[in-house]
């Protein structure tokens, strides 16, 4: 059945209701098979009874689909004669416990590792920054200075040019290293994560030039001034990080060190991914805690006690190390309470009461809302650009467009909102140079303040500015901006994680929330719009993601400040119980839009009756006991398959065309035949010199598959 | 320099009454150095001078707090108070009847010290909250008793520019500035426009700077001289925004337009490579050709041989599976 076929077939999916059912078939229908027509129709009622149940009709094909790119990682122990005489040695206990050692070391190694990929990525967006703000907006907004005190001509427009020129650059660059070098590096990764820690192979996932385009790339678009946080490309660079160590080797490089050979199987390399995601979100957040979390939360499929305080000391180990880095870098060395990548300030007057509940209830209704509005936007925009944008140059282009756009609609803002503000009134507004654009001597633009920070910088000042800071049309048009920015900025090819860019949108709206309960209630003292902003943020980010116990820690974490919990857990709730009405989470969405076949929790809906057969494909590829080597290395060759039902018969079938398999009686592992391919064991006892002794040095990687075709 | 010399002199004779009134209170309200049940008797008269020098720091403070500018006016009282609270903090030869020195007396004996206290709260409160280092910094010699300030340079250049402007006020207008007319401004702004530009321009190069800062004097007092020269004589040029404009105006229509046209494109050109979808579900006979000749073993060996160097490609055309 052909694609196009296909879809048109189902996009007029309903039978007119007013035509003779059996004559509707007939016009849909291409096979002229009786007994074919009686089941399809059968079928076509069930799905016209269930389209009806559930006015599922809105969605195509397309939505469906799964990729057959994707192949499953292998989690079993392979229990063959030499795992079997691994274990009747008589240092066994001795290989067991350095195995364990090992373990433990590769934690320390993948904390520290991490560190310094977060390090690296923090120094050099600081300096980008300095380049932005000290070379080049300096020089041409004092030359502007000096011209217009003459002249009648507007100056401005040249630094926005150079403004948005930087950017550009900056942003190609990113955006070059995701389309040419590595594709999987594009976005957040954790959607990629998430289904690599479920079981399936995503190809490229964990390979060094991922994490390099990811850790360069996440540099270059966030000092390019893209509505982009550094925290969820952390989370991925952080697991390759965890395959990379715990292999010893480099695929990019071709590089083989030789070391941790007993990990080189889908089953540790699994457990080292999730630690390295933990280490992740420690090193991005200084959140230890959230970082275990959220690996539990949102990461693994599987899970084991051990792990957890593995995943633990890596991300101790992380922590430790980036803050360590990061003061040395800041000229403190070894004030270790550097607060990671993002640092949120500490909340000062920190108390709230039990009239407050209820807003912050309202707060979490309206984060859940406005994140289900962003998910369902977000999806129908990458379902755009995957059909529409996918040509390598048209990509590029987009990056660039939002990279303009995003540079542009700053100054725009501050073009448009006379919002200038004399200096001295609110201290964390720090004193960039541009802020002063189109203002008076002497007063800065409080929009602008917002624009041109970092957007770490700008969710502190939201958090903690003293009230009069921000007007309220200053944050209504903010929030929108930096709202619809996000929405556009998420899915183009940079790495970009949405962190960030949700906490500050949210903050932006939960700080004129606070402004308006203030205006609403003037009698009662002690209303600050910070702690409503830190609901805000926390509520659009929970409306988004949905996570709910590793968002709290995180946040806590994050703003160091433990009173806050219980509001950050309402709201965080609250928002994923109203956003889960209307849809999924954004990583989800975005899983399902790259047609990955993971596997979840749950049965998808009204799917409890149906069988496994009736879904997957009849025409499997089959071995049987003994096989030719012919046969194999064809099957090896066209097809992608990580592992193989073993059969004990596959006969023609007298009556279907497919053939007759009988019972089975194992599976093999691609991995495996190419083992024995390449070790040329072609009879079952045949004692070959060429294997290796020991079980735990002879393991592979699946990775394997992509070596197939050559 | 003599600027300096020149506001210390207002300044002293300013305070001398309100230090003299304090000192009185002082006295009235200290506890009877003779009383007879105090252990701590010898240890009475430093904690007396302590709280003169406190207590002149604490009016010099409050004294210039609208707008604050402590770190200028109260450096020499409080030096004096850092010196004697170093020297209540080594008073190790004088002792207590209990034979404790006095400043375990002063500062660990009992429950709560106010002295310290106090102490904590001019250091951190008044003159660090006012970064007063930045303008001011002070050589401790606390053994000698010869701690000297030392004005930075850049709080001297910008009272040098500030007294330039105030001076070109002075001479245009006649007597007190600030009782005048003050429709008078818009002259005032010709006139003095180039020292206001000129002070401006020095702050605005320090405050700009990354690790560089002014104390809270001078902020206060920039930020005074601005609210004068913007607000209250208006003199504050409009930063015209008409005359980006243009430049704007064509920046927004360029990006708009591109935005539009590369979405508007790339939907007209269509969508990619076309895909090629499979339903398994409904798939009831063939499977396609290409799998077809993998399926069973029990073929001819020349039809494997024959399958092979037909299709063994790399080119393995990736299908899309279809759940429902």
């Amino acid at each position: 059945m052909a694609a196009r076929g296909g879809r048109i077939r189902t996009s007029s999916n309903s039978i007119d209701p007013n035509e003779d059912p059996v004559a509707g078939l007939e016009r849909v229908m291409s096979s002229s098979n009786l007994q074919d027509s009686a089941r399809r129709r059968r079928r076509r009622e069930d799905e016209l009874l269930f389209s009806r149940q559930f006015d599922d009709s809105e969605r195509t094909d397309s939505h469906e689909a799964l990729s057959a790119r994707y192949e499953s990682l292998n989690y079993e122990v392979s229990e063959n004669s030499l795992y079997r005489e691994a274990e009747k040695k008589p240092y066994h206990q001795m290989t067991l416990w350095r195995i364990s050692r090992n373990r433990w070391l590769v934690c320390f190694l993948i904390g520290v590792f991490t560190a310094l990929v977060a390090a690296f990525i923090d120094i050099m967006v600081d300096y980008s920054k300095d380049i932005k703000f000290n070379w080049i907006l300096k020089y041409l907004i004092s030359k502007c200075g000096e011209e217009e005190r003459g002249t009648t001509a507007g100056c401005m427009w040249t630094v926005m040019i150079a403004w948005i020129g930087y950017n550009c650059l900056l942003v190609a660059i990113a955006a070059m290293l995701v389309i040419y070098v590595a594709p999987i590096a594009g976005g957040s990764g954790i959607p990629q994560i998430k289904c690599y820690l479920n079981g399936i192979a995503i190809p490229e996932v964990v390979r060094l030039k991922t994490l390099i385009s990811k850790a360069v790339g996440v540099a270059c678009s966030v000092g390019g001034g893209l509505c982009a946080g550094k925290e969820g490309p952390m989370i991925h660079s952080g697991a390759v990080v965890g395959a990379g160590i715990s292999q010893g080797k480099s695929y990019s490089l071709g590089i083989d060190f030789g070391v941790f050979r007993e990990f080189r199987n889908d089953r540790e390399r699994r457990d080292f991914v999730s630690a390295g995601a933990a280490a992740g979100v420690a090193a991005a957040f200084g959140a230890p805690i959230g970082g275990v979390l959220f690996s539990l939360e949102e990461g693994a499929s599987f899970w084991n006690q051990n792990l957890t305080w593995r995943m633990f000391f890596s991300s101790m180990i992380s922590t430790f190390t980036v803050n360590w880095i990061l003061s040395w870098f800041n000229g403190r060395s070894g004030w270790l309470s550097w607060t990671g990548l993002a640092n949120f300030g500490v909340f000062e007057d920190k108390e709230y009461n039990v009239w407050e509940i209820p807003l912050f209830l309202l707060i979490g209704v309206i984060g859940g809302v406005l994140g289900a509005l962003f998910n369902y936007l977000n999806t129908r925009l990458t379902e755009y650009r995957k059909i529409y944008v996918s040509s390598k140059l048209g990509r590029l282009f987009e990056c660039l467009l939002v990279a303009a756009v995003s540079g542009f609609l700053g100054f725009l803002t501050i073009f448009a909102v006379d919002d200038c503000q004399p200096i001295g009134v609110n201290p964390t507004a720090t004193s960039n140079q541009i802020n002063r654009m189109w203002c008076k001597k002497g007063e800065y633009s409080a929009v602008a303040s917002l624009f041109f920070q970092n957007p770490e910088e700008s969710v502190r000042s939201l958090f903690h500015s003293p009230i009069n800071s921000f007007g309220a049309t200053t944050l209504i048009i903010f929030s929108i901006e930096y709202f619809l920015l996000t929405l556009w900025t998420f899915g183009i090819s940079v790495p970009s994680g949405l962190f960030i860019p949700a906490l500050l949108s949210g903050a932006a709206w939960g700080r004129l929330f606070g402004i308006i309960v203030e205006r609403l209630f003037p009698s009662i003292t002690g209303i600050d719009p910070g702690k409503y902003a830190l609901a805000g943020a926390a509520a659009q980010l929970g409306g988004i993601v949905r996570m709910t116990i590793s968002l709290t820690a995180i946040c806590m974490e994050a703003t160091k400040d433990i009173t806050f919990g219980l509001p950050i857990m309402l709201v965080l709730m609250v928002a994923k119980w109203v956003g889960d009405i209307f849809n999924e989470g954004l990583y989800d969405a975005h899983i399902d839009l790259a047609e990955v076949p993971i596997l979840g929790w749950n049965p998808p809906k009204m799917s409890r009756n149906i069988l496994a057969d009736r879904v997957m494909r009849k025409d499997v590829v089959a071995l049987e006991r003994r096989e030719r080597v012919s046969r194999i290395v064809e099957i090896l060759r066209s097809t992608l398959h990580h592992g193989f039902p073993v059969v004990d018969r596959i006969e023609e079938s007298p009556i279907e065309s497919l053939p007759d398999y009988g019972r089975l009686k194992g599976y093999i592992l691609r991995s495996q035949l190419f083992k024995l391919l390449e070790n040329r064991i072609f009879v079952e006892d045949g004692s070959s010199s060429n294997l290796p002794a020991d079980f735990y040095e002879c393991q592979d990687d699946d990775e394997i598959g992509n070596v197939g075709g050559a | 320099m003599s600027s300096i010399n020149f506001l210390r002199i207002v300044l002293l004779s300013i305070l001398s009454f309100s230090t003299l009134s304090v000192t009185q209170l002082t006295l009235d309200t200290a506890p009877i150095s003779d009383d007879p049940w105090d252990l701590d008797g010898p240890c009475q008269k430093y904690v007396e001078k302590l709280a003169i020098v406190q207590s002149e720091m604490v009016a010099c403070a409050t004294n210039w707090s609208i707008p604050p500018k402590v770190c200028t006016n109260c450096y020499s009282y409080y030096i004096n108070f850092k010196q004697y609270e170093y020297e209540t903090k080594h008073l190790d030869n004088v002792f207590s009847l209990d034979n404790r020195t006095c400043s375990q007396v002063i500062y660990d004996n009992y429950l709560l010290s106010y002295s310290s206290e106090i102490s904590t709260a001019l250091t951190n409160k008044i003159w660090e909250h006012s970064r007063c280092d930045s303008c001011i910094e002070i050589n401790w010699n606390f053994p000698q008793n010869k701690s000297e300030p030392v004005f930075s340079d850049r709080t001297l250049q910008f009272q040098q520019r500030l007294y330039e402007w105030r001076n070109c006020v002075v001479n245009y207008t006649s007597g007190n500035v600030l009782e005048q007319d003050l429709t008078n401004g818009s002259k005032i702004c010709n006139w003095c426009k180039t020292p206001f530009n000129e002070l401006f321009g020095y702050y605005w190069k320090i405050y700009i700077t990354p690790d560089e800062d002014f104390c809270v004097d001078v902020e206060t007092t920039m930020n005074d001289t601005i609210h004068l020269w913007n607000d209250v004589w208006q003199c504050a040029e409009r930063q015209d925004r008409d005359r980006d404009l243009a430049g704007i105006m064509i920046t927004f229509s360029t990006l708009l337009l591109l935005t539009a046209l590369f979405y508007a494109a790339s939907y007209i050109q269509g969508g990619g490579q076309t895909r090629n979808l499979i339903r398994y579900s409904r798939l009831l006979t063939d499977p396609r050709g290409q799998r077809s000749r993998l399926l069973s073993s029990g073929m001819s060996d020349a039809d494997l041989v024959h399958g092979s160097s037909s299709t063994s490609s790399l080119q393995y055309n990736v299908p899309v599976h279809q759940t429902r």
